[in-house]
């Protein structure tokens, strides 16, 4: 049951997004595209009405805004021009300013790794990356065979390429920083 | 020798090491020059856009600062850092107050005026499939692929302007010019669920394995691509022994430049392909595509 | 932009002074123009009908059939096809485009270009002897390519013209000056290589554009793969797979095995309501078209099973709904709302993969065997070019707010889809509408440019012995390549009361016109016997032809040895002559006891009655007052106006009181123009022509008025809600009331924190199974104008589907992006809205959310209350001998091709006598009954048929049988000496009293039962012969 509506979560994703969700008139072609729409809790279509609804706790603490893998067919399709995915965006980064507890605990971690590993290095290494994931998540063995597998056939450097010029992108973290 | 500047990704320097030296060594032989961007850096992959979109202009944008300074159309090969390169010119260029932002974080201006393109864009332009005909010194008989483009390479919408963005055809030509039997089917542009694999993979696991099972049933005995984080996800995905399906797919997936390279006789093939976590020398060697 | 329209419409009604030209342009051979040019014809003017394709018949002439009544659409289309040929004054010009249109209103003068047809529509007869022998195979554009035909070819069998085209691209000939065949088989020497690209000009009074639309390019929405996927089609090329006399006769097959189809899926809005193709208005029509084709695949497979993805189903028209429900409960088509987003294909099958959400918000991916696409309908081409109209962002023509034919130029009127997307009923009423509207502009020219035939006196041929003159077709080899045509001229020669027999090639050719004629002469026949093809389509010219001839046209009898011989006998050519001479001895028999027969003539009455004051009936007066007819006007109330006098402001800004106003000086100051307010209809007696109605005022003062023709212009009126505690809550209103109090820029409105809008009050629901229409525009609208006025009042529509049809879309989309919220809820879990501690609170299970419960405070609830028939219809509808629908309100003659026409001569109808619709369709429709009306009245005499019925009074027993069957209302009891009597002016000869008549009163003029029985005594005996 929703029991109070308010319209400032529309202005305040179309603030940061400069989408329109009250554009949407709820054909669903979203949520029947969507290949990850089995695994979440609010479906697509059902985010832009609450978005609308301004049902902001719900949707932050929501499955569906970790799960949503960016593919954007959903944006490609919209006959109304919304950026679905997009707004997808704009939930989550709300959800992490806000420090709302996210539903899907590993999936923020991995972003955070993996930018983590940006900053130190300016390019991806895989060492680097899947060992703060590793410890962070607590979840050392999964995928440990496939590890030894891409280890085996060259797949993964040891040793990280990294960037000449890590002041600017020490600046480039430190200026976009919300 | 033309030259085009050349954003290699940082999965070409370690999952991906085939796809970076089959894309050089192929467009060398086809007489272009793809240069590195000095100095470049990550893109910010899905990460960057899914929690800062600022940092999302910014990575990208420091990119852009290098290729506008090299004054060259740029090359992107892997369809995740084409996406987010393209996504963020085309944002820095249409929004002025983000260019300004932009350029303020990265020092310099970063409206990179020139042409973002796929190495397919480049062949199609380049070269035309009947003058690659000439070129092939084997044709790829026995090998029955199934063209997969990933979904990142037609985002956002109108990007994709020569080819059917939902239903793109190039690829198959291309691979139908080099002597495969290329198989139709509908799911080129369909997400393989890359950027949850290490987070989610009991979803993506029923995505990859949706893909395969669909080039199953097209009569296809190989995959073939042009992004590096489809291929990773669709070989370690599909190799999973804890794959929650009945059907255990054993369908090696290639990048397309390693094919192009096969075909037109390059040295170091037997290398990149000894790389795959799903071997695909078995396959060749039944088509009688090992030298 | 209004104002000059304004002075546009001014114009229009106040007529062209002399000087005008009495002839038209009608742009499009589609339906829309097909009707504009039958009723100019009928008006009086002399017409030129211009296709830019080979044929008349636009889309209605692909389509298989037509919603809601499930008719077959070439069925109603042809006969006016047919008429339109046969019309001395319609001349029709095919292969033509408009460079330009110079001059103004009442004189242009028009550029055409005529492209080539390689062939002479004179001498060609259609034979298809040129078509058997063309090695040029093209794809079929009558069978949306789906079929290949030959390059030479007549476009489909009931083309008009009826000659055979070339395709220049394709014709060896022309392209290599190769082959040539068709030179050679013609046997009529039609085919003409030398014919050029030509210039024509003509000077016409006023132009009708009626282009039609474009249908919308599918493979432009590449995610369902239109032209990759083998079993995807566009619902264009499947109305053809269900044509019998489509590519597969009608098979329910897909194009990749040809196997027949069991699941089946429609998705809609292919390029409509989206805004990522440039089209975002609402294509009007394809919810109703999808829905009619899922029912005709179930009629012709019974086990197909169709699924309708849809968004908002807009069952918006005239029995719509109930089509739609009867759809979805009774045959079994699935609805499924949610949008498709692209489809796959399973490779082994080729079976379509739809994923899919159901109302659970489950996922299924289900297989189908084949997917149509519904196309939406784009701008036709030439608006801007050609006719150098203004158009709107879309493309289409830009119209008139308040009578949308009017275009942006004075004397050129716009019908149909070019326009704003629409069916086929509003089509055929803007292009009747369009014709009276030019008329207005022309009247003074009226018949300043017809043709007419003059006949010789006829020939008395009373007394003389039966002198039967038989030709026989060959027809090219149609006849005569099965038929023994020289064998059955032989045995036709010796059959009693013929002196004359020959064969001739082609029978119906001009020159074999003249040739008949002599023969007539010389030989002194007094009745003509063809063997030929149909009389469908060729009584009408050998009748012509007799009379000319000074023989009275009813002494001919025809018989057709084509379709029910020599097609249907192809193999059997022994069997077939035998069938033909016996053919022909049937119709010598009957043309042997064939008596001439009288057209009878009555007068007409050049005044209308118009019942009805608001907007419709005051602009059907003007219309007619327009062309100079004198008009009655009766209004029950005391003041004119009608509902309008609710509506204070249009969607598109226009101020409707204004407007009214404006309506009711004009009523009041034309001369032409009685009115009569406070004043009832009380009896209406009389027929066509000649009616005498008697109407009453409150206080029983009578007077009698004497007219030719009647508009029923009754009007609706508004739902008064009892739910949703409607008069128990002050702060509970009607969208009127909120009209209102925005018009008047009630201050208090913008005090208002929360307004909740309900909509389908008193509509879609039991005991009003129907679409009010006009509700959820004019919901948005207000909402709109509130949110104008009080930018920080939160509006939330509540509402079962957005019924923004056409342009509307234009406004809910403008709704939403103002801020507007809509939320939907279903028919069974309805708002709740109720009083608590002084609060009004709403609950409402959101369907889109899976139906969870929202509830929320507001300040006012707006009902959406529905448009109810008038309840004086029913007092009416006996006097004028006219029947209601189901809902109260009257039913015309015919849903698609006569939407404002009764079965009863001389009475139209419009409004919303007619139907829920909104004020400018209104309008429209009251144009278009003003133009019927004036279709009679500028006629100064009805002639009637030869063929009718005829009471003998003496066998008559009085049972009133025959006056409770006749169709057409042409039967009265005269109580005084208690015997039927026909009125041959309405009268259609249909025959349904002959048959019913126990004791043999009743006689069908030139269908007596001796010549009956004769013809049958005939048929048998040529069997045993």
């Amino acid at each position: 049951m929703i029991n109070s509506l308010c319209s400032s979560l529309e202005k305040e994703v179309e603030e940061r997004s400069g989408e329109k969700v009250r554009l949407c008139y709820q054909c669903g072609k979203c949520s029947n595209g969507c290949l990850f729409n089995f695994a979440m809790d609010i479906l697509p279509h059902q985010v832009m009405k609450l978005v609308q609804y301004g049902q902001k706790e719900r949707l932050l603490r929501s499955h569906t805004i970790w799960l949503c893998a960016a593919c954007e067919t959903c944006t490609a399709r919209c006959p109304n021009d919304i950026d679905v995915a997009r707004v997808m965006d704009t939930l989550r980064q709300m959800a992490l300013e806000e420090g709302v507890k996210p539903s899907e605990r590993i999936i923020p971690l991995f972003h955070r790794c993996f930018l983590g590993n940006i900053k130190v290095t300016g390019r991806i290494s895989e060492p680097i990356l899947m060992g703060s994931y590793k410890t962070l998540s607590g979840d050392l063995f999964t995928d440990m065979e496939l590890a030894l597998e891409m280890l085996k056939k060259g797949k993964i450097k040891l040793l990280p390429s990294v960037i000449k010029n890590r002041r600017e992108l020490r600046r480039i973290f430190k200026e976009t920083r919300p | 020798m033309k030259e085009y500047s050349y954003f290699p990704g940082c999965s070409q320097l370690s999952s991906a090491e085939e796809y970076g030296i089959s894309a050089q060594e192929v467009s060398e032989a086809l007489g272009f020059r793809l240069k590195a961007l000095p100095d470049w850096n990550c893109c910010g992959a899905s990460s960057a856009h899914m929690t800062n979109h600022l940092l999302s202009l910014a990575l990208p944008g420091r990119n852009l600062v290098l290729a506008r300074q090299e004054g060259r159309d740029l090359v992107v090969i892997c369809a995740a850092c084409y996406h987010n390169l393209k996504s963020a010119q085309m944002e820095l260029l249409s929004d002025e107050a983000a260019a300004h932002r932009v350029e303020e974080i990265v020092g310099s201006d970063p409206r990179f005026e020139g042409r973002i393109v796929t190495l397919l864009d480049v062949l199609a332009e380049e070269l035309g499939l009947d003058d690659m005909e000439g070129r092939v010194k084997s044709k790829l008989e026995g090998l029955r692929p199934v063209s997969y483009y990933g979904c990142l390479m037609a985002r956002p919408r109108g990007i994709m302007e020569d080819d059917d963005p939902d239903n793109p055809a190039f690829m198959d030509r291309l691979l139908s010019v080099l002597g495969a039997e290329v198989k139709n089917w509908s799911y080129k542009t369909d997400c393989c669920g890359g950027s949850l694999s290490l987070t989610r993979p009991d979803i993506v696991a029923s995505l990859v394995n949706r893909l395969f099972e669909a080039a199953e049933e097209a009569g296809a005995n190989c995959m073939v691509t042009a992004c590096p984080m489809c291929l990773a996800n669709l070989e370690m995905r599909q190799s999973e022994k804890r794959l929650r399906y009945s059907l255990k797919h054993d369908m090696p997936v290639f990048f397309f430049t390693e094919l192009m390279g096969l075909a037109l006789g390059l040295e170091d093939v037997e290398d990149w392909f000894g790389r795959h976590l799903i071997d695909p020398r078995p396959l060749l060697a039944q088509a009688g595509l090992t030298r | 932009m209004a104002q000059r329209k304004e002075g546009a419409r001014e114009k229009a009604t106040a007529g062209k002074a002399g000087g005008a030209i009495g002839a038209v342009m009608v742009v499009g051979g589609g339906v829309g123009g097909i009707q504009a040019s039958l009723e100019l014809a009928n008006l009086g003017y002399k017409v030129y009908l211009i296709d830019s394709s080979p044929s008349l018949g636009g889309v209605m002439g692909m389509l298989d059939k037509t919603f809601p009544t499930n008719e077959c659409s070439m069925c109603i289309l042809s006969p006016k096809m047919v008429e339109v040929a046969s019309n001395q004054n319609i001349e029709v010009i095919t292969l033509a485009d408009v460079i330009s249109v110079e001059g103004q209103a009442g004189n242009f003068t028009v550029r055409l270009r005529i492209r080539p047809r390689y062939v002479d529509t004179e001498k060609c007869t259609g034979c298809g002897d040129c078509t058997a022998k063309c090695p040029s195979k093209v794809p079929d554009p009558y069978n949306a390519g789906l079929s290949k035909t030959r390059c030479i070819r007549v476009p489909f069998p009931q083309a008009v013209p009826g000659a055979a085209v070339i395709d220049p691209e394709a014709c060896l000939w022309l392209t290599k000056e190769k082959c040539g065949n068709c030179l050679k088989v013609c046997q009529a020497d039609a085919i003409d290589f030398d014919q050029k690209e030509r210039e024509e000009t003509l000077r016409v009074g006023a132009v009708i554009a009626a282009p039609g639309y474009k249908p919308f390019d599918a493979s432009r929405k590449t995610e369902y793969g239109y032209g990759v996927l083998g079993n995807v089609l566009t619902s264009l090329e499947f109305e053809r797979i269900l044509g019998a006399n489509g590519p597969t006769q009608g098979r329910v097959v897909r194009p990749t095995d040809g196997e027949e189809v069991e699941k089946l899926a429609f998705i809609q809005c292919v390029g409509s309501r989206d805004t990522t193709v440039g089209n975002g208005y609402c294509s009007s029509v394809c919810c109703m078209y999808a829905t009619k084709q899922a029912l005709i695949a179930i009629e012709h497979l019974p086990y197909i099973q169709p699924t309708i993805f849809f968004i908002d189903m807009r069952a918006y028209g005239k029995d719509f709904e109930r089509y739609y429900n009867q759809a979805s409960s009774r045959h079994g088509v699935r609805y499924v709302r949610g949008l498709i987003s692209g489809i796959r294909e399973r490779q082994r099958t080729k079976n379509p993969l739809l994923r899919y959400l159901d109302e659970e918000g489950c996922m299924h991916e289900e297989e189908f065997d084949l997917v149509v696409l519904s196309i939406g309908l784009e701008a036709p081409t030439g608006l801007a070019e050609g006719l150098e109209l203004e158009a709107n962002d879309y493309g289409f023509a830009q119209a008139d707010s308040f009578l949308p034919v009017l275009s942006s130029r004075d004397g050129i009127f716009v019908c149909g889809a070019a326009g704003e997307p629409k069916d086929i009923p509003d089509t055929v009423t803007q292009a009747t509408a369009a014709a009276g509207l030019a008329s207005q502009q022309l009247h003074r020219a009226r018949g300043s440019m017809l043709t007419h035939m003059e006949y010789p006196s006829e020939r008395d041929v009373s007394g003389e012995e039966p002198r039967v003159g038989a030709v026989i077709c060959r027809c090219g080899s149609n006849i005569g390549g099965f038929v023994d045509v020289p064998a059955v001229v032989d045995y036709a020669r010796e059959l009693p009361g013929v002196v004359f027999a020959e064969e001739r090639l082609y029978a119906c050719s001009q020159d074999a016109q003249e040739w008949i004629r002599q023969v007539v002469e010389e030989h002194g026949l007094n009745r003509l016997v063809v063997a030929s093809c149909t009389p469908r389509t060729h009584q009408p010219l050998f009748r012509e032809t007799l009379q000319s001839a000074g023989i009275n046209k009813y002494l001919f009898e025809m018989a057709n040895i084509r379709e029910h011989c020599s097609w249907v006998h192809m193999r059997e050519p022994e069997l077939a002559t035998r069938k033909a001479k016996y053919l022909v001895k049937m119709a010598v028999e009957k043309a042997r006891r064939l008596e001439p027969l009288e057209e009878g003539e009555s007068g007409v009455i050049p005044r209308a009655l118009v019942i009805g004051g608001g907007v419709t009936g005051m602009n059907a007066a003007l219309g007619l007052a327009g062309s100079g007819f004198q008009v009655y006007l009766v209004e029950k109330e005391d003041e004119l106006g009608g509902l309008a006098r609710n509506i204070h402001f249009s969607h598109d800004g226009e101020d409707v009181q204004d407007y009214l106003v404006g309506l009711v000086d004009r009523v009041e100051f034309e001369e032409l123009i009685t009115v009569f307010t406070s004043h009832r209809v009380r009896d209406v007696g009389g027929f066509v022509g000649q009616f005498k109605t008697l109407i009453a005022d409150d206080e029983g003062h009578e007077a009698m008025l004497e007219h030719g023709a009647v508009i029923v212009a009754t009007g609706g009126l508004q739902y008064q809600p009892t739910e949703y505690l409607f008069g128990e809550d002050p702060r509970v209103i009607t969208q009127w009331d909120l009209e209102r109090r925005l018009a008047e820029e009630d201050a208090s409105l913008r005090d208002l924190e929360r307004v909740v809008m309900i909509q389908c009050v008193g509509s879609r629901e039991e005991e009003r199974p129907y679409c009010s229409k006009v509700c959820c525009a004019e919901a948005v609208k207000n909402a709109l104008a509130l949110k104008e006025q009080a930018p920080d009042t939160e509006v939330y529509v509540l509402y079962r589907d957005v019924r923004t049809y056409g342009f509307r879309e234009d406004l809910y989309r403008e709704a939403r992006e103002r801020g507007v919220a809509f939320l939907r809820f279903e028919e069974e879990l309805r708002p709740d809205v109720r009083g608590l501690w002084g609060d009004l609170q709403v609950r409402v299970p959101d369907a889109n959310l899976g139906g969870e419960t929202v509830v929320f405070n507001t300040d006012l609830v707006v009902l959406s209350t529905g448009i109810l028939a008038n309840p004086d219809n029913a007092e009416l509808a006996p006097m004028l001998k006219v029947p209601r629908n189901a809902d109260g309100f009257f039913l015309e003659a015919h849903m698609k091709l006569r939407p404002v026409d009764f079965a009863t001569d001389g009475v139209f109808v419009c409004g919303l006598a007619h139907a829920p619709k909104s004020i400018e369709e209104s309008v429209a429709q009251a144009a278009a009954a003003a133009a019927r009306a004036e279709s009679i009245l500028s006629r100064g005499k009805i002639v009637t048929e030869g063929v009718v019925a005829v009471v003998d009074p003496e066998r008559c027993s009085g049972c009133r049988v025959c006056v409770d069957l006749c169709p057409f209302k042409a039967v009265d009891f005269d109580e005084e000496n208690r015997v039927a009597v026909v009125n041959s002016s309405l009268c259609k000869g249909c025959g349904t009293c002959t048959a019913a008549c126990t004791t043999g009163a009743s006689r069908l003029q030139g269908f007596r039962s001796d010549q009956i029985f004769e013809q049958i005594e005939a048929a048998a005996s040529a069997w045993w012969d």
